[in-house]
């Protein structure tokens, strides 16, 4: 069963398979057991040692061979297992209606990850790249190629390079036929009654370059099913046995069809050779970090590590572009399929049910342009969510008959992942939802967590940084899916509800941009920022209100701190940085000869970058140098082609004895075949960038200045904020004080909040004495007192020492022992004469310095009480004292 | 005249001599370890028993209290009171702190059943109008320890009607101890088993009390007989007195006052006679015996004729929550409960979990408290809940206006919680929002506890390593695992009275603990070879067959290997010293050890030992008394029978082994939770494995999509 869906049934393996299935039943067994029967000790020891061995696999390379790849792959997913079946075995418990919706959605979304991170352990079990197939010297052997290049309303000169280029590949002139098929200039669009003379005007100039460069061009009625149906229409009209679809941003390098038409004679079943998308331009995130550090392209973690892996399966399928098919195949699924709007997978995905073959050739053959701006990005990224979201709902990868298990999961995997978006809003909310709400929905101990969920958490950033190093910096992909996460769920939301409703949006492509900005997008992550900050200052309360909760508040507490520094370094990304070049540079190398004709001498230099307009060089020339001057430059491609090129420098730099070189090309018609052929036609310069780009380190860097845009980010728009409450409240005071009553309120309002301060500050300073000192303060006293003890039936003379309210303090001297709570009476007399009799009970007898320290308290009822007042505030103020002090004593 | 009188004198000395006498200080009669007497009208009570059985002649409370010396003596006092009428009030003297007093209870005030013995004091350190009411100066210790009660009491005619007889008989309220003598006709494994069945119900019958079972041929005078054989042999049994017994369908069963060997009855003693010639009947009998805890039937005879107890369940017991299950409070013994004033005592919801719950760590027991509260209440006041003693949650009693609270949740870590007796206590916390100096009305201060709260424990397995003796001493484990010892054995080595005795008196303990007769326990006097569930062995350390003691902790042979705990590790296994010698066990210790079964992985052998009869018997009685039972842990106990207070002795020293999971545990969950040294090495183990073939496959089956990609 288990090799029919595996589709692995050549050869006896009559064992294999039992064993294979024995070996991951003691797996599970191992994980039931660990689950039932160990301590805390234990589990935190079986988590730790196995992520300490996953990585020690990862940092050494050993990983990278096999077997131990897929040894670093079985114990990833041991961890992942593990923690998915404690989480759900022994984390959920229903504590409230509420709790229970809030834990399932949680649950889910963690369901939903690691299910996407056992399919991708699966799929990159062993990536694969498919050698090229050398092609025959015969071109009577070799099969004929219509080259079909879709536009729609990009610029002209993007189409033109791409033509260009086309005509430049390196394939028998009899057997290529290049067509640009234009749906920018159908007849629908040439009729409508505003928008027809830029449609009447582009159809000229497409046609106008198709005649320039011998190419055909076709057009058709209306622009039904977007850019399948325009490839559809244009199959009527060509007749060839293979078709390369380039879209008109994508430049062909000359080996183009050299290294792919090779693999369709050799395997007859084959239907699709695709090759990777490389991208001239950076995409919005990594143009945030020009001059901070290269790093590798959004696309090249999926063209070069998740497509071989994909290759490997059987599984490789069409993306739109710079791919060879067989159209005799395509024909039997009635061309590309327009059910979807990722009509690319949705063809691939049909032919591979029929048991049709596909091949991957992982080295760049293309140079396209990725889009400029976060809009556009929102745009083209919903257009694949919702694309591959409709490739599950209308056709069940896990259920269309034909495919084998591995290609099931390829393509599950591929329309699943789309998804993400939920399960990152749900992780940014999540510990809020405890934090601010009170929810529980992760009922585990900071013990469990340590044991089961941080190893398997960390275990998979390994996994990550292994499968896709080179391609992808730590921590980034955690940013893309941030960055798109919140603008991809409405759009899943609506074709979850709709599945047939959407409808193709072209990306827009080469869009130019003249300032710095945050863009507008960016709004969501200020909730999100806004919302941990609130949860954290919360949890800091919790921790000292709810001290039985401190396991869940620092859990959740560390999660917030992650959330907000994932919000801030999104946000950071988020910046849109100028763009006003119209062609992208990109880094080059190689020699180059520069012809001074002015000084009648050559000097040789080294490339640095070129683009469609110039080229950047370093020389180092015996004789001074300007700008304007003109220069003939001489220059070779890898595969040996000399070109010469007539610039002029516009730009100078000298760095000791080395200039550095901006020539601009000067183009006209003759130059201009050359100058594309130079730039885009060389595939090894594609290779070198990427493998230039796989070298970039400096990640931490790239996090912290993300980091740091971040809150740039928050402190300007909190700034921002504050200076226009400020302005308006500056607005409103001058509107109030422009008329007399308004002020006399003002001053009024200003006067009683100072007063309230001022008894603010009375009460509190009060409420420390109270709390600190004596409730009623003690003063100095002179004088004597005649004490009657009656328990000794004896009278003392004492000296007054000090007194308050509560009693008074005497020294004395006695001959017998006074005790604590002996009754006393003492008669004195104030300043004024008056003779006062006060039952007291001692309530403290320190003998010090050979004489009796006693402190005396009042005896107080109704009848004492104003005769103690008057004695100790003297008559004066008794009654002042008294008002104030009568309601204690009653 | 005078003939008169001194005949009088003399009934008066008689009858003065017969009467027996009990004393018993108060720690046996409360849970609490001392009673405070707290604030400014304090008061605590304890429950004192008077037995059916007893007629009290005198009563005298000998009374150890501490008073504060900050008190004043005018003005402080202390009331004794039982059952709510003043039997005694002192003055709380600060100068003389320590006090004993002797106090003469009114023996009219002592009703059978449960009296109470209240304590209040009213106790003030200021004679000011502004005294707190409830300042730490404010207390009065009674000394449980050191206070007792002792009785002075006749002993009632035991009635010859058998429904009330045995409730007389088999009355727990008697302290502090009680004697039970089971003659048997014959010294068999039935008849044992027979005897195990009524000293199990009669042990149970007599709840927490303290219960000595003795065996013989033979009637013992002065105390209650049960004599279990055929009829035969009860004839020869009451022979003496010329007794005939009735004939009838069923096991017989019939009260007697004792025989006197001279002939004649003792009435103050019972002898219930069991009598059949078949087992089976004889069985029914006694469980019916056991069972019987109502005054029916009202004849000094019955013929059981069937019996049948309630399905059990395993791990069911008394007082056992069930996991999964919302209890309420009345069904936990709590009823709606009202504290009142500024210093009322607590209430405690008492519940035991089984032994052997593996109590995980992340889960959390529910508690939804329903409660109301007064107005008034300055915001300081709270009602305070404590698991085992300690304090978890204050519920902030916070609205002046008072209020009713209807589901207060509070979500319990399950890790505070224990296998065994566990305890919830509220206390509430409560204070008045009037001034120091005010008038206080305290009236208003009330919190009401409604019994419609709810627990709820989650569930948990039932795993436990062993060996653990504590775990027999919680609640008999494992031989209670199913309640009525079902996949139990008594093994008697060497049968004897001693050791059958003895053996009865383990069972009565465990029957005690758990709540539930063991009725499905068997007694065999042949080595159980074989026997697939729990053993426990009674005897003399000499009839305990080679191979029990070879397997047990403390080899008891000649030259036994003798472990020593040596100090300084945590690590208990570690930290043992063995030495081999030529020693003896002595005739003052007793041992109990508990190992593996050598028949069947997970089951459990548990061994009382001793050198002779004598040493057993005692062990027998020691394993009785509380303090050893709560000392005992481990897998060895040595216990010094020499000494009255019995000192105990654990170790840990054998090898480990797990149960549970619904009592059955997979050999190799077994094996590899003792060795988990090996776990990690299968795991790697099969990882590497799965690995390579992993490899191996994927290197094929690429092999076959390179060659169709390149068309070979």
């Amino acid at each position: 069963m288990m090799s029919r869906l595996l589709k692995l049934d050549s050869g006896n393996h009559s064992w294999q398979v039992p064993a294979a299935v024995l070996l991951a039943g003691a797996l599970i067994y191992s994980i039931h057991f660990s689950g039932t029967y160990f301590n805390f000790d234990h589990q935190i020891g079986l988590g730790w040692v196995g992520l300490g061995v996953i990585y020690l696999l990862y940092k050494t390379g050993i990983a990278d061979r096999q077997p131990w790849r897929i040894v670093f792959i079985l114990l990833s997913g041991f961890l992942a297992a593990r923690y998915i079946l404690w989480r759900s075995f022994d984390t959920l418990a229903y504590t409230g209606p509420v709790d229970f919706v809030a834990m399932c959605i949680l649950y889910a979304a963690e369901l939903y990850a690691i299910t996407i991170h056992f399919m991708g352990l699966f799929i990159n079990a062993w990536p694969m790249t498919s050698p090229t197939v050398p092609l025959s010297d015969d071109p009577a052997q070799l099969p004929s190629v219509d080259v079909l290049i879709p536009t729609y309303n990009e610029p002209d000169e993007i189409v033109l390079a791409t033509a260009t280029a086309a005509t430049q590949i390196d394939y028998p002139k009899e057997k290529l036929h290049i067509y640009i098929i234009d749906d920018g200039g159908t007849e629908n669009k040439r009729n409508h009654p505003e928008k027809g003379m830029d449609a009447w005007e582009r159809h000229y100039r497409m046609k106008q370059i198709a005649a320039d460069l011998g190419i055909g061009y076709i057009t058709r009625e209306t622009n039904r099913q977007a850019k399948a149906g325009n490839i559809n229409h244009a199959l009527h009209y060509t007749s060839s046995d293979l078709i390369l679809i380039l879209d008109c941003d994508h430049v062909p390098t000359h080996d183009f069809l050299k290294n792919t038409v090779g693999h369709f004679l050799a395997d007859e079943k084959l239907f699709l050779v695709q090759t990777p998308h490389f991208f001239i331009n950076p995409c919005p995130v990594e143009k945030n970090l020009e001059g901070v550090a290269n790093p590798s392209g959004e696309n090249d973690m999926f063209y070069r590590t998740i497509h071989p892996a994909m290759n490997a399966w059987n599984s490789s399928y069409f993306c739109g572009s710079a791919a060879v098919l067989r159209r005799k195949y395509l024909e039997e699924v009635g061309g590309i399929c327009g059910t979807t709007i990722t009509e690319d997978a949705e063809t691939a995905f049909q032919l591979h049910s029929r048991g049709y073959n596909s091949v991957y050739v992982n080295k760049p053959m293309v140079c396209g342009l990725s889009p400029e701006s976060f809009d556009d990005y929102v745009i083209q990224r919903s257009r694949w969510a919702q694309g591959m979201v409709q490739l599950v709902l209308l056709n069940n990868p896990l259920k269309t008959p034909g495919l084998s298990l591995p290609q099931r999961i390829s393509y599950f995997n591929s329309s699943f992942f789309w998804f993400f978006g939920f399960s990152r809003f749900i992780y940014f909310v999540a510990p809020a939802s405890f934090l601010i709400f009170g929810l529980n929905i992760y009922d585990a101990s900071w013990l469990q967590i340590l044991a089961y969920a941080a190893p398997f958490v960390l275990s998979t950033f390994v996994v990550m940084n292994f499968f896709y190093k080179g391609t992808r910096q730590p921590f980034f992909s955690e940013i893309y899916e941030s960055v798109q996460a919140m603008f991809l769920i409405p759009a899943v939301i609506s074709v979850l509800l709709h599945p047939r409703k959407p409808s193709f949006k072209v990306t827009p492509k080469g869009v130019m941009n003249q300032n710095n900005y945050l863009s507008p997008l960016s709004a969501p992550f200020f909730l999100v920022i806004l919302v941990n900050i609130v949860a954290l200052v919360l949890a800091g309360i919790k921790w000292f209100d709810e001290p039985i909760l401190r396991d869940v508040i620092m859990v959740t507490g560390v999660w917030c701190v992650y959330n907000l520094y994932l919000a801030l370094v999104s946000l950071g990304a988020f910046w849109e940085r100028k763009q006003v070049r119209k062609f992208h540079r990109i880094s080059a190398s190689g020699p180059v000869n520069v012809h001074f004709p002015r000084m009648k001498q050559a000097v040789a230099g080294e490339v640095k970058d070129i683009s469609l307009s110039g080229i950047g060089f370093e020389i180092a020339p015996p004789f001074p140098i300007k700008t304007q001057e003109r220069v003939i430059l001489e220059a070779k491609d890898s595969y040996g082609q000399q070109y010469h090129f007539e610039s002029k420098l516009q730009r100078i730099v000298k760095k000791g004895d080395l200039y550095f070189c901006g020539g601009e090309f000067m183009t006209n018609l003759v130059a201009y075949p050359n100058i594309v052929s130079f730039v885009f036609g060389d595939s090894q310069r594609w290779r070198d960038n990427w493998e230039m780009k796989s070298r970039s380190r400096r990640s931490a860097r790239m996090l912290f200045y993300f980091l740091r845009m971040g809150i740039k980010a928050v402190k300007d728009c909190a700034f921002m904020l504050l200076k226009q409450a400020l302005a308006a409240l500056w607005k409103m005071l001058v509107k109030w004080c422009s008329t007399p009553y308004l002020r006399d309120k003002l001053v009024a309002v200003g006067g009683w909040f100072w007063y309230e301060l001022y008894l603010g500050f009375i009460w509190g300073m009060e409420h420390i004495e109270h709390r600190h000192a004596r409730k009623f303060s003690r003063m100095s006293a002179n004088g004597t007192a005649m004490v009657d003890f009656p328990l000794h039936n004896a009278h003392v003379i004492g000296r007054l020492s000090d007194v308050s309210l509560t009693g008074v303090g005497m020294v004395m001297d006695v001959p017998f022992e006074v005790h604590e709570q002996e009754p006393v009476a003492i008669d004195v007399k104030d300043s004024e004469g008056h003779e006062y009799h006060l039952d007291c009970t001692v309530k403290r007898a320190v003998e010090r310095d050979g004489h009796l320290l006693c402190g005396a308290e009042f005896v107080i009822d109704m009848h004492s009480f104003p005769e103690i007042v008057r004695y100790v505030y003297g008559e004066s103020l008794t009654d002042i004292a008294l008002h104030a002090v009568r309601p204690h004593a009653h | 005249m005078l003939i008169k009188l001194v005949l009088v004198l003399t009934l008066f000395l008689a009858s003065a001599a017969q009467a027996e006498s009990a004393k018993v200080p108060l720690q046996k009669l409360t849970a609490l370890s001392s009673i405070q007497l707290r604030c400014i009208n304090g008061s605590e009570s304890i429950s004192v028993p008077v037995p059916e059985r007893w007629n009290v002649r005198r009563a005298i409370l000998t009374l150890r209290y501490s008073v504060s010396n900050n008190l004043i003596g005018e003005i402080s006092q202390m009331i004794v009171k039982v059952n709510d009428e003043p039997v005694a009030q002192t003055k709380l003297n600060p100068q003389a702190p320590n006090v004993e007093a002797a106090i003469d209870i009114p023996v009219n005030l002592l009703k059978p059943g449960y009296n109470v013995l209240s304590f209040h004091v009213s106790q003030h350190y200021s004679r000011q109008q502004c005294e707190p009411p409830c300042a730490p100066d404010l207390w009065t210790n009674v000394s449980v320890v050191d206070s007792f009660i002792e009785l002075e009491y006749d002993l009632k005619p035991v009635p010859r009607r058998l429904g009330a007889a045995t409730a007389m008989i088999f009355d727990p309220k008697q302290f502090p101890e009680v004697d039970v003598h089971i003659v048997t006709d014959r010294l068999t494994a039935e008849a044992a088993t027979l005897a195990t069945v009524v000293a199990s119900g009669i042990a149970r019958r007599f709840d927490y009390r303290k219960v000595r079972f003795s065996v013989s041929r033979e009637l013992r005078p002065g105390v209650d007989n049960v004599l279990i054989g055929s009829r035969k042999f009860a004839l020869a049994a009451l022979a003496v007195n010329s007794i005939e017994l009735p004939q009838g369908d069923g096991g017989l069963l019939k009260i007697f006052h004792l025989p006197e060997k001279e002939g004649g009855w003792d009435p103050l003693h019972a002898l219930i006679v069991i009598a059949d010639e078949r087992a089976a009947a004889l069985k029914i009998a006694a469980a019916t015996l056991a069972n019987m805890s109502m005054p029916y039937p009202d004849t000094d005879e019955l013929h059981a004729l069937e019996f049948s107890m309630p399905d059990v369940t395993m791990y069911s017991g008394r007082n056992v929550l069930s996991s999964d299950k919302v209890y309420d409070f009345r069904t936990l013994n709590l009823p709606t409960t009202t504290f009142h004033g500024l210093n009322s005592n607590s209430v405690t919801l008492s519940f035991r979990l089984p032994a052997d719950f593996l109590i995980k760590q992340n889960h959390y027991a529910k508690l939804s408290v329903n409660f109301s509260y007064g107005a008034g209440l300055k915001n300081n006041s709270a009602l305070n809940v404590s698991v085992n003693g300690k304090a978890l949650r204050a519920i902030h009693l916070d609205s002046v206006s008072g209020n009713f609270i209807d589901g207060y949740k509070i979500d319990i870590p399950t890790y505070v919680f224990k296998p065994g007796a566990n305890t919830i206590s509220f206390s509430p916390s409560l204070n008045t929002l009037g001034g120091l100096c005010e008038t206080l009305q305290t009236d208003g201060l009330f919190v009401t506890l409604y019994e419609n709260s709810t627990l709820y424990f989650p569930p948990m397995p039932h795993f436990v390593e062993m060996p653990k003796i504590e775990l027999f001493a919680l609640n008999g484990f494992p031989f209670t695992r199913w309640p009525d010892g079902y996949e139990t054995i008594v093994y008697l080595p060497k049968p004897d009275d001693v050791a059958l005795a003895t053996a009865l008196n383990v069972v009565g303990m465990v029957t005690q603990r758990n709540g539930f007769p063991l009725f499905g326990t068997q007694v065999t006097f042949d080595e159980p070879a074989g026997w697939g569930g729990e053993i426990l062995v009674v005897g003399k350390a000499n009839d305990v067959p080679k191979h029990y003691m070879e397997a047990a902790p403390l080899k008891l042979s000649d030259t036994p290997r003798v472990p020593y705990p040596t100090v300084g590790s945590w690590n208990a296994e570690a930290a043992i010293a063995y030495s081999r010698q030529k020693s003896g066990l002595g005739t003052g210790t007793g041992i109990i050890m508990e190992f593996e079964s050598m028949y069947k992985k997970g089951r459990s052998v548990l061994v009382f030992t001793s050198q002779n009869n004598e040493g057993l018997a005692t062990l027998g009685d020691a394993v009785l008394d509380p303090g050893v039972q709560g000392g005992i842990t481990g897998d060895l106990v040595v216990i010094d029978l020499s000494n009255p207070k019995y000192p105990v002795t654990s170790l840990r020293v054998g090898n480990k082994y797990s149960t549970g999971n619904k009592g059955n545990i997979s050999v190799l969950d077994s094996f590899l939770y003792a060795n988990v040294y090996v776990f990690y090495g299968a795991l790697a183990l099969s990882i590497l494995s799965l690995g390579l073939l992993g490899y191996w496959g994927l290197r094929r089956y690429r092999a076959k999509r390179a060659a169709a990609a390149q068309g070979k």
